[in-house]
């Protein structure tokens, strides 16, 4: 019963008071919960394993917010100018993407034994579960290796735990979304630069096309990715498409009525809204600002009803 | 992806709980969920389709049969390897390759052998974390200097854990405390001195 040698395996999860790792010994696995001050220790031995079982969590509810936000939060910048503070929301947002861009999905990995599943906090992403299972597959397999005669039949028998799907599933490879994301990168810091450079006070039509060429471009982007993420159905990816739109456009006038009465209320000065809001309509016509509140109230309102509407036709395809 | 203790051969989504065939799960690339679209990857072991263990021992059927050292009337199946004593099939602990009876068991557990120990206090994380957030709060340093040097020399003398975990943290957490401690000495002692040298030259 002597101490054993543990080799560790890739994957952590890590936090300010949470340290979880995974440890391959010669007859076992040790799963390490930590919250750096006490340690949890849970053994699986290889005979006693079941199943391991990992499930990546689909990045699309997160690649839609982030659809809507990163090129949102850019056309507010581009409406009422470039400012430091635009980079306080992007951060987290960038930092996300990067995460996911580079390590993929999070995902959770479970280990099934004769009592159940147990968690394995520090199996999150799928490099790291490539790596367990490659390590720790033959292990396993050699200590069940006397029990491989009791192998399932390989044709499974009828399914009857659910109900069949009423739509055929798709079968997609490996999602790539890096494109979208780099794409959304280049266009923030695009908007960055030209929103520097116009700082300067260089204006010209040149730079209003770079604009609205920008503003253009982060919106088909934000079209593409719904597209991507409701690929299953068409029906859904157009309503979708039309929720967009009018998520886009409520921000972006709510940006810009915020922008006006900023502008109203505040004089004018160096740096401030002024340049875009002189040819807005709301500029140039400051009564119709509260009609133009009313719209944008209306549209958010659409466009929660809208965001209901998806789930609830989502909801119905697998029921 | 779960597969049903009664039907092994179906498997549900770790998610949703939809019904999943294995073989596809078990696809180098795994399968993705028809209702919560998640991809799904996973492997089922030959333990999963072994048939339950029997929940009761076998009794002794002839005379020159061993018994259980706990159950005179059961079977042995095997010995302890730690203490030797037969055991039937109820008290048998199977450890990876290795049978221990409770009693063992339990004295390792007591004796926080590391590889029995399922939770494991690290004092020198909680030595330094003493010795070093203190500062913030200068004056807290008055007490948390002895402190972090008593959990420091607790920690160096503690049983060592089934993970390989460095000295290093006791270590600066001790000299830390000794610093803090020996500052605040300096300067109760400069303090006094200054005291007793103003209240002389008053005198």
């Amino acid at each position: 019963m002597d101490n054993l040698v543990y080799q560790p395996l890739p994957g952590r999860g890590f936090g300010l008071f949470r340290r979880d790792r995974v440890w391959l010994a010669e007859d076992h696995l040790l799963s390490v919960r930590s919250s750096r001050f006490v340690d949890i220790y849970e053994r699986f031995y290889f005979r006693d394993i079941y199943g391991i079982h990992f499930r990546e969590r689909t990045g699309e509810y997160w690649m839609i917010l982030n659809a809507f936000l990163i090129p949102c939060l850019t056309l507010l910048a581009l409406s009422i100018r470039f400012h430091w503070g635009w980079a306080i929301p992007l951060m987290p947002l960038g930092a996300w993407t990067v995460a996911y861009a580079s390590f993929g999905a999070r995902a959770e990995c479970q280990v099934q034994t004769t009592l159940g599943l147990h968690l394995l906090p520090a199996i999150s992403r799928r490099p790291a579960y490539e790596a367990l299972r490659d390590q720790l597959f033959p292990k396993i397999e050699a200590a069940q290796a006397e029990l491989e005669s009791l192998s399932p039949p390989i044709v499974p028998p009828p399914l009857n735990l659910a109900p069949p799907p009423r739509i055929t599933p798709v079968v997609i490879q490996e999602p790539n979304q890096g494109w979208y994301f780099e794409g959304a990168f280049l266009v923030v810091a695009l908007a960055a630069i030209y929103s520097l450079w116009n700082q300067r006070g260089a204006h010209g039509i040149v730079f209003d096309w770079l604009e609205y060429g920008l503003s253009l471009a982060s919106f088909v982007m934000l079209l593409f990715s719904l597209a991507r993420a409701y690929r299953v159905d068409v029906g859904g990816g157009v309503l979708a498409c039309l929720w967009s739109i009018i998520v886009t456009q409520a921000i972006y006038g709510s940006g810009i009525a915020i922008a006006a009465s900023v502008q109203s209320a505040t004089p004018r000065l160096p740096g401030s809204p002024s340049r875009y809001l002189d040819h807005h309509p709301i500029r140039v016509l400051p009564q119709l600002l509260p009609y133009a509140s009313a719209a944008e109230a209306l549209c958010i309102a659409a466009a929660v009803a809208g965001l209901f509407l998806i789930l609830a036709r989502k909801n119905r395809q697998v029921e | 992806m779960v597969v049903s203790v009664d039907n092994p051969t179906v498997a549900a989504c770790l998610g949703c709980g939809y019904a999943l065939p294995p073989s596809e799960v078990a696809d180098e690339n795994g399968t993705r969920c028809p209702r919560c679209r998640s991809r799904q990857l996973g492997k089922l072991f030959p333990a999963a389709f072994r048939p339950p263990a029997t929940a009761a021992a076998p009794g002794i059927q002839e005379a020159n049969e061993a018994a259980c050292f706990h159950h005179p009337t059961k079977r042995a199946s095997v010995p302890c390897d730690h203490c030797g004593r037969f055991l039937c099939s109820l008290c048998q602990f199977a450890i990876g390759p290795q049978n221990f009876c409770p009693a063992c068991i339990e004295m390792a557990r007591a004796q926080a052998n590391g590889r029995w120990v399922a939770r494991r206090m690290n004092l020198d994380t909680v030595a330094l974390a003493t010795a070093t957030l203190p500062i913030l709060g200068v004056w807290t340093t008055l007490v948390s200097g002895p402190a972090a040097i008593y959990l420091g020399l607790r920690a160096l003398r503690q049983a060592p854990g089934p993970l390989p975990r460095g000295r290093w943290r006791s270590i600066v957490a001790i000299a830390l405390g000794a610093i803090q401690v020996l500052i605040w000495a300096i300067l109760f002692v400069t303090a006094f001195a200054t005291a007793l040298f103003q209240g002389g030259r008053l005198g």
